[in-house]
């Protein structure tokens, strides 16, 4: 299960994600201004989510080795 | 009192050696003990930490805190003006995972320590039409405005039916001198150095899901 948090400072946003079953956080930042089109909620929502799927990303890459048949 | 620490003639050894200090006869740690041979290699080549506060000292592990200390090291510290940064290698990672997405998004800032340049990897796997384009941009923030958008540094647009071809890895270089002339296939080149605070932007022109990662390698 993860969870996102944020704060925001002068030069960003920055999200940690907390992974629960291994009480393990990520944190990546971002840009404060949105991009063109997208509303303050929606560019903070796709840092959400992009920072949930980088954390599971990040999560995947550590798991360890699995034997397989050569 | 850690018994690393040099002294000579009331004065650390400092960042580079002891060529711009009086070398007298005799040198003498903090703790009063002389500094042998083995001292000098190691303050003059190994790697640790000279800072005037005291309490610093220590060699470098990989499992240490890499970035903004408060003191430099010897060899592989460089200062970005308020700390120190540890000194890196080509590097790379993961700038937006494999996912499908329907809005334009934005990738987490990065921060270039030293490399010159960078390659992004685009690996396009699913687009919603040949209409549909996507314009990746590696964006400079300016650290006065605080925002990439006055700093775009490299555009390419990609789809299906366009130059680019969805279901390839295209790659764009950002480095100084970088040359498209002779072309190579899905590479775009531009030349132009990346700055210390970069992030990379994909505008999502038309509508419908596009399925695609972004990765890059910084390259010194």
């Amino acid at each position: 299960m993860l969870t996102v948090t944020a704060v925001e400072t002068a030069l960003s946003y920055i999200l940690t994600v907390t992974d629960g079953t291994k009480e393990q956080t990520y944190q990546y930042e971002w840009g404060k201004e949105p991009p063109e089109g997208q509303t303050l909620t929606e560019y903070l929502q796709s840092c959400k989510r992009e920072a949930e799927l980088l954390a599971r990303w990040e999560i995947d890459q550590k798991a360890a080795p699995t034997p397989i048949q050569i | 009192m850690n018994s690393k620490r040099i002294v000579v003639n009331g004065h650390l050894v400092p960042p580079g050696g002891l060529s711009n200090i009086y070398a007298p006869s005799k040198m003498y740690k903090e703790d009063g003990s002389e500094v042998n041979t083995a001292d000098m290699v190691e303050a003059l080549y190994g790697a640790f930490i000279v800072s005037k506060n005291a309490g610093v000292d220590a060699k470098l592990t990989g499992s240490d805190a890499a970035d903004a200390q408060s003191s430099g090291l010897i060899p592989g510290m460089g200062f970005n003006g308020t700390t120190y940064d540890r000194w890196r290698n080509n590097a790379e990672g993961t700038l937006l995972v494999p996912a499908v997405r329907s809005t334009n998004t934005t990738s987490p800032l990065q921060t270039n320590h030293n490399a010159k340049g960078v390659m992004l990897h685009v690996n396009i796997t699913a687009a919603p039409n040949s209409a549909s384009t996507l314009i990746i941009w590696i964006r400079a923030i300016d650290p006065v405005a605080n925002s990439g958008n006055f700093g775009v540094m490299a555009t390419l647009i990609t789809a299906a039916g366009s130059t680019l071809q969805s279901g390839t890895i295209q790659r764009i270089v950002l480095y100084p001198g970088a040359s498209a002339s002779p072309a190579i296939a899905n590479f775009l080149l531009v030349s132009a150095p990346l700055p210390r605070r970069w992030d990379c932007y994909v505008n999502h022109n038309g509508t419908g899901n596009w399925e695609y990662s972004v990765g890059y390698s910084l390259i010194l």
